[in-house]
C-alpha cells in the first residue's frame, strides 16, 4: 500500500468470505469506486468543461466536440450523432450500428482529426483507431424517455419526473473500449499522468462526459433547457454482458488491488474509537437515503427482485439498530458490521458501502493503491513443498471439488467466432467445449495439485510437467495477494456470470443493477453525479434516489 | 499501427490456438510485446507458433542441457533456470537461438549465444517496450490466423443463450 500514513485499522475480512461469487454478486458503490475517485479528482483540479463545436442539424444528427485541460494535459471527447433504424437498435455486442460514437481524444483535435473520428468513429469494432485515441464508446438512445423528454421540451414544459425517475438516462452505452482495443493508445501512455493513473479513469471520464452530451442533445431537439435537477437524476446507461466477465479473472493483481483498498478502508473506519456527532448524521442522513434508493429500485429480473426486497424488509430492522447509545458507544462501526451478519449477504454489503461514506479523510488515499503496474510472476526457485502448503492453505475449496462431475464442469466459457467476445455455453449441450477458453482456474490448480511432487524447485518440476506453468503463478499470486482469486468454481452450474459484472461495475460506481439474465445486465452511472459546471459539489452522491 | 496491448492479446489466443499452454502462451504474449515494443524481430514469435515438440532437459551443474523440445515451451523453462542461478544452458538446436534470447532478454539477462550454447553475460533490467509499432500485415494475418482456432462458430442458440441478451432494446 503506498497511503503513507497507516492508520489503526482492523483485521480485514478474509477473502474466504469476500471473495465468493455470492458476496462479490451483492457488491454496492463506494465512494472508493472509480467514477467517484475521478469525480473529486477533477474538482480538486478546478476543471472547465468548455464545448467548442456543436454542429448538429434540427433533429440532433451531426457531431459536438468537447474539451478540458485535466492534470495538465487537454482532452476533447468528440461525439457523433447518427440516424439509427428502430430495427438495428441493440444493445448487445452483435450490433454493428448505433445511435451516437465517441473518442475520447489525446489532445485538442484539429479539423481532420474531427474528420477521422467522425467517419471512424460510427464503425466502432470495424475501424482501426490511432494511439491518439484514448477511449471508443456508443450509445443507444432510450428511445421512449428521450422522446419523451424531446417531446416536452418542444411544448414549454419539463418532462414527467416519474418517466425521469423510472428510466433515469437519456443513453445507454453499450461499450466503452480502452486500452489498445482496436489501435487506440495503451494504458501505459497515460497512466502516469496526473489524475488518470487510477483504473479505468480514462473511461470513466468518456462515460461522464457523454452523460453531458446526451444532456446538450435532449436540449438541442427540443429547443429548451432542461431543469438542473432533472440534468442531474439523468445519469448514463450501461448495457453489460460478458465481454467483461472474464477480466477479473484475467488481471489477479488488479482485482487483489482492488479488493484490499475497500477492505482496508473497511478495516480503518470499524477501528474508529468513537463517532463525532456530525458523523452520527451523516449515517442517519445515508441510512434515510438508502431506504428510498431501495424503494426506487425496481427490477423484472425475479432473482434480483427477491434480493432487493429482503434488503428492504431488513433495513428498517437495521436502521433500528442504529441508536444514538449505538451510534455513541466504543468503536461503532465495528459493532455495526459484526453485528449485521443477522442480515442478508446483500445488506450485509449495503451495510458495508455506507460506513465507508463519511470517512473520506481517512479512507480517499487509498484509492492511490487501486492500480497496479505489475503482473503475476512465476518464481522457479521455490521449493514444490512449500507450493503444496500454499495449495493446501488456500486452494481447498478448488481441490474439494469433482470437475469429472457433469454439474461441476457444466458450463465452460468460449470466444464466439461472430464478434469474438466470450460467451458461456452448456458443456452437455452446445459444441465448442473443445475450445474452451481457460477460466477454469479451480480445476486448473487441482490438476497440478494431483501431478506435484514434493522434491525439487517448482521450475524442475515445470519442465517435466510444462502444462502447470499458469496454475503455479496462481498459486504463487494467491499466496502474496490473497483477494486475487474468485473462490467458487467459475465452469460450475452454479456459477452466474452476473456476479462477476456486477462486482467490477461497483467499483465503476455502478447503480440500479437491472439483470436481464444471469449474464447481461443494465446499470445507471453518474446518476446524481455533478454535472459540468458543479465540480465543486463533488462527492455527496453515493447512491442515487430522485431528486425531482 | 498496433497497440502493445493488442500484440499481447493477440500473441496470447495465437499461442492458445496453436495447443501451447496457457501459461506459456501468456508468456509468448509478453514477449511479443517486449519484442515488438523495443524493435525485435517478431518472427520468432510466428515461428514459436508452428511447433509444439514436447521438452527435454538434463539439468546438470550449473548447466541446463535442452535435448529436444519447440522453442515456445523451452524458452520459459531456460528463464527458470537462470533465474533459478544457473548460468549456461545448451540448445537442441541453434533454432532455437532466436526466442530464447528475446525471453531472456525480456527477463533483463543478457546473454551471449554462440551456437548452441548460451551464457550469462550480465543481468539488467529490460528495456521498457513502447508502441504502437507497425507490425507487417503477414505476420498478424499469420497469428489471426492461429487465434482463429480457438473460436467457437456461433449458431442461433449461442447467439442468444450465450450471451444471454435480447434481440432489440427499443425502450
Amino acid at each position: 500500500m503506498k497511503d503513507h500514513a497507516s492508520p489503526t485499522q482492523t483485521a480485514l475480512r478474509p477473502p474466504e468470505d469476500v471473495m465468493r461469487l455470492r458476496r462479490m454478486g451483492a457488491a454496492f458503490p463506494t465512494r472508493l469506486s472509480f467514477l467517484r475517485t475521478l469525480m473529486r479528482a477533477l474538482a480538486a483540479d478546478h476543471v472547465q468543461v468548455q464545448r467548442p463545436i456543436w454542429d448538429m442539424d434540427a433533429a440532433g444528427f451531426g457531431h459536438a466536440v468537447y474539451t478540458l485541460r485535466f492534470g495538465g494535459y487537454d482532452y476533447a471527447l468528440v461525439a457523433v450523432s447518427s440516424e439509427l433504424a428502430p430495427q438495428m437498435r441493440t444493445d448487445r455486442v452483435i450490433a454493428s450500428a448505433w445511435d451516437t460514437s465517441y473518442v475520447l481524444y489525446d489532445g485538442i483535435p484539429d479539423a481532420s482529426e474531427i474528420s477521422r473520428i467522425i467517419a471512424m468513429a460510427p464503425q466502432q469494432e470495424a475501424a482501426r483507431f490511432t494511439a491518439r485515441d484514448l477511449v471508443l464508446s456508443r450509445a443507444n438512445k432510450s428511445v421512449r424517455l428521450f422522446d419523451h423528454v424531446v417531446a416536452a421540451l418542444r411544448a414549454g414544459e419539463q418532462p414527467d419526473p416519474e418517466k425521469i425517475r423510472k428510466t433515469g438516462y437519456l443513453m445507454r452505452t453499450t461499450a466503452v473500449y480502452g486500452n489498445g482495443k482496436f489501435g487506440i493508445a495503451d494504458r501505459a501512455c497515460i497512466a502516469d499522468r496526473p489524475g488518470m493513473g487510477g483504473p479505468f479513469m480514462a473511461e470513466m471520464l468518456t462515460v461522464w462526459l457523454i452523460r453531458g452530451f446526451t444532456h446538450d442533445l435532449a436540449e438541442h431537439v427540443g429547443g429548451a433547457r432542461l431543469s438542473r435537477a432533472a440534468k442531474r437524476q439523468l445519469g448514463i446507461g450501461n448495457a453489460t454482458g460478458l465481454g467483461m466477465a472474464p477480466f477479473l479473472v484475467n488481471h489477479p493483481l488488479l482485482l487483489d488491488a482492488w479488493m484490499q483498498v475497500r477492505e482496508t478502508a473497511l478495516a480503518r473506519v470499524r477501528a474508529i474509537p468513537s463517532l463525532e456527532t456530525e458523523q452520527i448524521e451523516t449515517i442517519y442522513r445515508l441510512v434515510a437515503r438508502t431506504a428510498q434508493h431501495l424503494v426506487e429500485w425496481n427490477v423484472p429480473d425475479p432473482i434480483a427482485a427477491l434480493r432487493i426486497e429482503t434488503m428492504r424488509r431488513e433495513w428498517p430492522e437495521f436502521a433500528a439498530t442504529l441508536t444514538p447509545d449505538a451510534l455513541m458507544a466504543a468503536t461503532p462501526i465495528d459493532q455495526i458490521i459484526t453485528s449485521s451478519a443477522r442480515w442478508s449477504v446483500d445488506t450485509q454489503e449495503l451495510v458495508a458501502a455506507l460506513v465507508l461514506e463519511p470517512f473520506g479523510e481517512l479512507i480517499d488515499g487509498l484509492t492511490e493503491c487501486m492500480a497496479t503496474p505489475f503482473i503475476p510472476e512465476l518464481d522457479p526457485a521455490m521449493a514444490c513443498a512449500d507450493l503444496r502448503a500454499f495449495i493446501d492453505r488456500d486452494w481447498t475449496w478448488a481441490c474439494a471439488i469433482d470437475y469429472d462431475q457433469p454439474d461441476d464442469c457444466a458450463q465452460f466459457w468460449y470466444v464466439s467466432e461472430e464478434k469474438l467476445e466470450p460467451r458461456l455455453g452448456h458443456r452437455q449441450t452446445e459444441p465448442g467445449a473443445e475450445l474452451e477458453t481457460p477460466l477454469d482456474i479451480g480445476r486448473q490448480v487441482k490438476a497440478l495439485a494431483v501431478d506435484l511432487a514434493l522434491d525439487g524447485p517448482v521450475g524442475q518440476f515445470l519442465a517435466d510437467y510444462p502444462q502447470h506453468r499458469a496454475a503455479v503463478r496462481r498459486v504463487q499470486t494467491l499466496a502474496r495477494h490473497p483477494y486475487a482469486e474468485i473462490r467458487d468454481n467459475l465452469i460450475g452450474v452454479d456459477c452466474l456470470p452476473i456476479d462477476l459484472l456486477r462486482c467490477k461495475l461497483a467499483f465503476f460506481g455502478a447503480a440500479k443493477f437491472d439483470p436481464k439474465s444471469d449474464r447481461w445486465t443494465r446499470i445507471t452511472l453518474a446518476q446524481g453525479a455533478p454535472l459540468f459546471d458543479e465540480l465543486e459539489n463533488a462527492d455527496d452522491w453515493w447512491l442515487p434516489v430522485a431528486l425531482i | 499501427m498496433r497497440a502493445l496491448s493488442e500484440i499481447g492479446a493477440m500473441v496470447h489466443k495465437a499461442a492458445l490456438g496453436a495447443g501451447l499452454p496457457l501459461g506459456q502462451a501468456e508468456d509468448l504474449g509478453r514477449v511479443a510485446i517486449y519484442l515488438a515494443g523495443t524493435g525485435g524481430d517478431v518472427d520468432v514469435i510466428s515461428a514459436a507458433l508452428k511447433d509444439h515438440t514436447a521438452p527435454q532437459v538434463v539439468w546438470e551443474d550449473q548447466k541446463l542441457r535442452v535435448t529436444a523440445g519447440a522453442p515456445g515451451l523451452v524458452a520459459p523453462i531456460i528463464v527458470d533456470a537462470f533465474a533459478m542461478g544457473i548460468t549456461r544452458a545448451e540448445l537442441a538446436g541453434a533454432t532455437q537461438a532466436g526466442l530464447v534470447r528475446a525471453f531472456l532478454a525480456a527477463a533483463g539477462y543478457d546473454v551471449i549465444i554462440d551456437g548452441k550454447a548460451v551464457s550469462l553475460n550480465a543481468k539488467m533490467p529490460p528495456d521498457t517496450p513502447v508502441g504502437p509499432v507497425a507490425i507487417a500485415e503477414s505476420i498478424w494475418t499469420g497469428w489471426a490466423a492461429f487465434a482463429a482456432k480457438t473460436y467457437v462458430p456461433a449458431s442461433a442458440a449461442s447467439r442468444l443463450a450465450g450471451a444471454g441478451a435480447g434481440l432489440t432494446d427499443n425502450d
